[in-house]
């Protein structure tokens, strides 16, 4: 796998000119992925052979099919006979939906702050940039757990905890670019017109920005995707009998010697997405923006 | 490096303590009155209010949040009520083991990162710098508990050459590590990459070759110290990753250090023990944050008191 990603990504990062090329292989690969992902979370209801708490304990612990199984369950069952198949496609709509919403809010709350300091600056800004620290200096995993510590879990509770991952990256972004747009001549064109600051923010200023926090967000979708599933992997946040591509691991991990099967996939999962999203993040960032470089996360 | 650069990040680290502090005691209030869940439903209200008196709950929120600061700069940071003594304790003796999975981590974290980095960059496209970026974008997205039962299932149970669990010998740190190291390495060695990439572009690189200065010299002496500046910087800063990586590792290798503990005291609700390693891991986020700042200043003259927009 190493060998084949090794000679196709190359073309992505090469030089320049070869950049302005058609989709290479491999982003096209990616995008299939994903696409296929949101098809699956999207219609989880009609795909899914079974339901994802449907139980059959005479079927536990079957093989997948290709081994030997069942073929009635493609890639086998579970501890309690559950379809690991059917599992995965609903794991995947809560894991993919959790990230969606995670990085709608992260982004919002982020860009919306970081006008806000660009626009008030004095000590709003200054109250902003506090916050900005103070969250890059913590890890947020550790203030996501104490929360959840402190409040209990509940589903939208985790989402929202969730979602709060990476603003800080959105308000600084923001508000460095705010405050470079302000300073050209077309935000100050307009704003001698007696235009409305909202209306020249929302209107001129955001499109001007918007490729950087497009890229940013293939930075940041990748690891809401991985907070979420560490986090339901150590049992502390999807709860059962709803799943998530973590929880479906952390499940497996006690058959793992066993019925391998259970776990693999959806860390097979987890991997292909957020390797796609990077992988497409990067060659994004190439195209919108060269001054870009790639190694600035 | 004048002393109001040090003073200066002097003060925002405190701050940074302070907002930790705070945010910490805001969260314990916001989530419900102590007492209420730890006596039962039945308690008459009289007793309620001898304990919200004996724990100072009936105060005003200002004089309770001055002796709760009070209280940690006292050690006092409450009582685990799953081991019934003091929460300092229980989390101090967890530390050496996760100093020892960390620093082992960051050990390989800085001889692979930044020895892939530097094979990268000097081999600029060629096929070891595809592979070794390859390499990085798989180690950076791959989830660090999926690769734990990966290496778990080939080396534990497939080939039975290491122990997949626990802790005593070498052999034990050695998956643990490896796990926890490989994410960060692969964000150290892109940015191994591309900063010396970027130094070796400078002129005074171009000079050093003019001048006949051997190949080998001129890296390790000329393009490596000049490289190294923002490679220490993201080494220090991303710190943060490698903490929050060990709170999912750890368990995935029964290792008891801190991580594990934090993830069973959330799982418990041992609210005293979550916020001593909370305050814990800022105070240490904090001290390296400002000793990176500082060797960052000390290295690089021309880095000032709010240059760091400049790299944001």
């Amino acid at each position: 796998m190493s060998s084949t990603h090794a000679e196709t990504v190359s073309p992505a990062k090469a030089d320049a000119p070869r950049r302005r090329r058609r989709m290479p292989l491999v982003m096209v690969l990616c995008s299939g992925w994903l696409v296929l992902c949101v098809v699956l979370a999207i219609g989880a209801d009609l795909i899914a052979p079974y339901g994802y708490a449907e139980q059959s304990l005479l079927h536990r612990l079957k093989p997948p099919a290709f081994l030997g199984g069942d073929p009635a369950y493609l890639l086998g069952t579970d501890g309690l006979g559950r379809d690991v198949l059917s599992r995965l496609i609903f794991a995947m709509r809560t894991s993919i939906l959790i990230a969606f919403c995670g990085t709608l809010i992260g982004s919002t709350i982020g860009t919306i702050l970081g006008f806000l300091a660009a626009h008030f600056r004095g000590w709003v800004e200054d109250a902003v940039m506090l916050m900005v620290d103070f969250q890059a200096a913590m890890p947020f995993l550790i203030i996501a757990l104490a929360i959840l510590a402190f409040f209990g879990n509940s589903f939208g509770l985790f989402l929202v905890v969730v979602g709060f991952h990476g603003w800080e990256v959105y308000a600084r972004l923001t508000r460095g670019l705010v405050l470079q747009a302000n300073a050209q001549g077309y935000a100050f064109a307009i704003r001698t017109l007696g235009v409305h600051p909202l209306r020249i923010y929302v209107r001129h200023v955001l499109p001007n920005i918007l490729s950087v926090l497009v890229v940013q967000v293939t930075l940041n979708f990748p690891e809401i995707i991985l907070l979420e599933t560490s986090l339901s992997f150590l049992g502390l946040g999807v709860q059962p009998p709803q799943t998530s591509l973590g929880l479906m691991l952390g499940e497996g991990r006690n058959y793992i010697a066993t019925a391998w099967w259970m776990a693999i996939p959806a860390g097979v999962a987890i991997f292909l997405t957020t390797l796609s999203v990077s992988l497409l993040g990067d060659w994004l960032r190439d195209r919108l923006d060269p001054t870009l470089r790639t190694a600035q996360q | 490096m004048s002393l109001r650069f040090v003073l200066g990040k002097l003060l925002r680290a405190l701050l940074t303590l302070v907002l930790a502090v705070t945010f910490v005691f805001v969260v314990l209030r916001m989530s419900g009155d102590p007492v209420t869940q730890m006596l039962p439903d039945d308690t008459p209200a009289s007793v309620v209010a001898d304990y919200r008196q004996m724990w100072g709950l009936d105060r005003p929120l200002p004089e309770q949040y001055a002796r709760y600061v009070a209280g940690i700069l006292h050690g006092d940071f409450g009582f685990s009520f799953r081991d019934d003594r003091p929460a300092l304790d229980v989390v101090l003796e967890r530390v050496p083991l996760s100093l020892e999975l960390g620093l082992t981590a960051l050990a390989l974290t800085i001889v692979l990162g930044i020895g892939g980095g530097i094979l990268a960059a000097l081999k600029r496209g060629t096929s070891v710098d595809h592979a070794t970026m390859a390499m990085t974008i798989m180690g950076h997205s791959m989830p660090n508990f999926f690769l734990g039962i990966l290496l778990i299932l080939l080396f534990a149970m497939t080939w039975r050459i290491l122990p997949s669990s626990g802790v005593g010998t070498w052999k034990h740190l050695i998956l643990p590590a490896v796990t926890l190291g490989t994410s960060y390495a692969a964000t150290v060695a892109r940015f191994t990459r591309s900063s010396l990439l970027e130094v070796l572009n400078q002129p005074f690189m171009r000079t050093a070759r003019a001048k006949g200065v051997p190949f080998r010299r001129r890296i390790l002496g000329h393009a490596l110290p000049n490289a190294g500046i923002p490679i220490v910087t993201v080494v220090g800063l991303r710190l943060g990753a490698l903490i929050g990586g060990a709170v999912v590792v750890e368990p995935v290798f029964a290792w008891p250090g801190v991580g594990q503990l934090l993830v069973n005291a959330v799982a418990f609700r041992d609210l005293a023990i979550v916020q001593t390693i909370v305050l814990l891991i800022a105070v240490t986020m904090v001290v390296v944050n400002f000793m990176v700042d500082i060797t960052y200043g000390w290295l690089d003259p021309r880095i000032r008191v709010d240059s760091g927009e400049a790299t944001a």
